[in-house]
């Protein structure tokens, strides 16, 4: 039976909704909430954002996806969590309405196995060791009897949003991303300023980076404006952007190389965000080089939130259920934490 | 005049794990395991020297810290900083606690069993109460000599934690690592863990601390080694 799915994401600043038939994308559009320099995403405004931007985007995915009517559609899919609240709510709202219009089942996803099944469909990764990177969550993660297991993840904030709040330490620009920014800002850079390096085991910390690089910062302004001679490290914009990218890419470099170690496996797939950046996407080519083990990247079409990875992982979801129900009203509620280990994972048949 | 022997010989490689290589040689002749954590490429030199040198000396005071509380350890030889090695004693007599419970669950010898988790119980107690976590605890990192001598080694990832609700996380965590590895690997071996436990717990002689650890076991047990962040 061919399965045709629709899937709802915004659990931060994107909005995306995607249409998958049998692991073939058929339209995937996505906007994006982006703010000034300088300032984050508020829950409340990117909620009004996804709000003002949902129904033209359901229509776009269905006019590219060559759909006349979302009658046409098996299984209606969404971000359960986490994320936002605000946005969440926003999106399952609108999800919950359309399938009960049109008596269809909903699925709700968790935000990061979509990245994860998302991630095996597009480069066919079979039993990867997943580093799963982005503005909320830093993971590492394996799949063990029926769940994906966190092996390690950070133990404050997440990689992205220590990019983000850099950037708007620095007043850069929010479009198209920060990270992207900071990403070619780091090419012009070649001092390494040395930053605090947090490893403990599998786990990783990031907040002591974010704090170093205020004092930085902050203390060449105050010499600034008091007139004194720049008594701290000379910098420039780049080459901090240059020291940050590498000190967090090593962190989760070698991270991921015990995980490796750990469970044994040859593969890496990199997700979320932050695993459309290159350089990270090099160390990580470097570090598996000496392994004999490969690297598997995805560019920004489906590292970046979006909505046919929701779609793809409830189309799994929704095969391996056999009642074809999906999931009663009730269960349709949002969570703004739900960990990628809650779920079991009875798609998948090998331990 | 006789020529002074080579520092290292009969350089030869025994595995090599995510942080680390580990060879056997001789050291100006005598028998010695080298520990060397090579260069990771993928890190900036300057970032990785400072990372490896910090880490490098982290091993060495825990390792001898641990000595400190009678626990047996590999004695350091040396520690080559060119070369960015430990090189330490060679306990190639011992045999690692994996395959000598392995062998008595054999030989079904329970009171040996008994004995063997009775004796990790009362040292993980010690270290534990000295505030170190070994971090990496697994009946492969352990040795066992003919004498009946225990050994920890591999003190890559030990911590010395100072802060108190810190502490007892990362003691609680230091437990359920163990179970969870002895779980795993020696699924047989019914009771070895909680023989362990009890040995443990009448070793540590604070009663608040004891009662205190216990209770962070079982919540870190409830949720798994991750945090569940819920709520």
């Amino acid at each position: 039976m061919v399965i045709t799915a629709i899937g709802f994401e915004g659990s931060a600043n994107k909005i995306g909704i995607g249409v998958i038939r049998d692991g073939q994308v058929l339209s995937n559009p996505r906007r994006t909430y982006i703010t000034p320099p300088g300032e984050g995403f508020r829950p409340n405004l990117t909620a009004k954002h996804h709000q003002s931007a949902i129904l033209d985007l359901i229509d776009l995915a269905l006019k590219e996806a060559n759909i006349e009517s979302l009658a046409d559609i098996d299984v209606f899919c969404f971000t359960k969590g986490p994320g936002m609240g605000g946005p969440l709510i926003v999106v399952a709202t609108v999800v919950r309405t359309l399938a009960q219009l049109y008596d269809k089942p909903i699925v709700g996803v968790n935000h990061c196995i979509g990245h994860i099944e998302m991630g095996r469909l597009i480069t066919g990764a079979t039993n990867p060791v997943v580093l799963y990177v982005s503005g909320g969550n830093t993971q590492i993660i394996a799949y063990s009897e029926h769940r994906y297991r966190i092996f390690g993840e950070t133990i404050d904030i997440a990689v992205g949003n220590c990019l983000d709040r850099f950037a708007r330490l620095l007043k850069l620009s929010n479009d198209p991303s920060p990270g992207y920014n900071i990403e070619q800002l780091a090419k012009k850079g070649n001092t390494y300023i040395p930053l605090p390096y947090t490893v403990k085991g599998m786990d990783v910390s990031f907040s002591g980076i974010l704090s170093h690089v205020k004092t930085i910062i902050v203390g060449h302004k105050q010499a600034r404006t008091q007139g004194h001679e720049q008594k701290k490290i000379k910098y420039s914009n780049e080459d901090l952007c240059f020291s940050l990218q590498e000190t967090l890419f090593a962190m989760l470099v070698e991270i991921t190389e015990r995980a490796l170690a750990h469970v044994g496996s040859n593969q890496v797939l990199i997700v979320g965000g932050v695993g459309c950046n290159v350089r990270l996407q090099e160390m990580m080519g470097v570090m598996c080089n000496e392994r004999q083990a490969t690297v598997c990247a995805i560019d920004e079409r489906y590292c970046i939130d979006n909505g046919a990875m929701i779609a793809q992982a409830g189309y799994e979801m929704f095969r391996a259920d056999k009642t074809r129900k999906g999931m009663t009203l009730e269960e349709t509620s949002c969570s703004q934490r739900f960990r990628t280990d809650a779920t079991f994972v009875n798609w998948r048949e090998d331990k | 005049m006789e020529t002074a022997p080579p520092v290292y010989s009969n350089i030869e490689l025994i595995c090599q794990g995510a942080e680390a290589r580990l060879f056997r040689c001789l050291y100006f002749g005598h028998r010695a395991i080298l520990k060397e954590r090579f260069v990771k490429t993928y890190r900036h030199p300057d970032l990785d020297q400072t990372v490896t040198l910090q880490r490098l000396k982290g091993e060495v005071r825990l390792l001898t810290r641990a000595k400190q509380l009678g626990i047996h350890t590999p004695a350091i030889y040396h520690i080559d900083w060119a070369r960015r090695a430990i090189i330490m004693e060679d306990l190639h007599e011992a045999r690692t606690v994996k395959s000598v419970i392995d062998q008595l669950i054999q030989e079904q010898n329970t009171a040996k069993l008994e004995n063997l988790a009775q004796q990790i119980g009362t040292i993980i107690a010690r270290l534990h109460q000295a505030q170190i976590v070994h971090g990496d605890l697994t009946t492969s990192n352990m040795l066992l000599k003919d004498n009946d001598q225990l050994y920890l080694i591999d003190f890559g990832l030990s911590a010395h934690v100072t802060n108190k609700a810190q502490m007892l996380e990362a003691l609680a965590v230091d437990l359920y690592v163990l179970e969870r590895a002895i779980i795993c690997t020696h699924h047989k071996a019914k009771h070895f863990f909680s023989n362990i436990l009890l040995a443990y717990k009448s070793s540590i002689s604070d009663e608040k601390l004891r009662t205190l650890t216990m209770n962070k076991y079982e919540e870190v047990r409830a949720r798994g080694r991750k945090r569940s962040m819920v709520g």
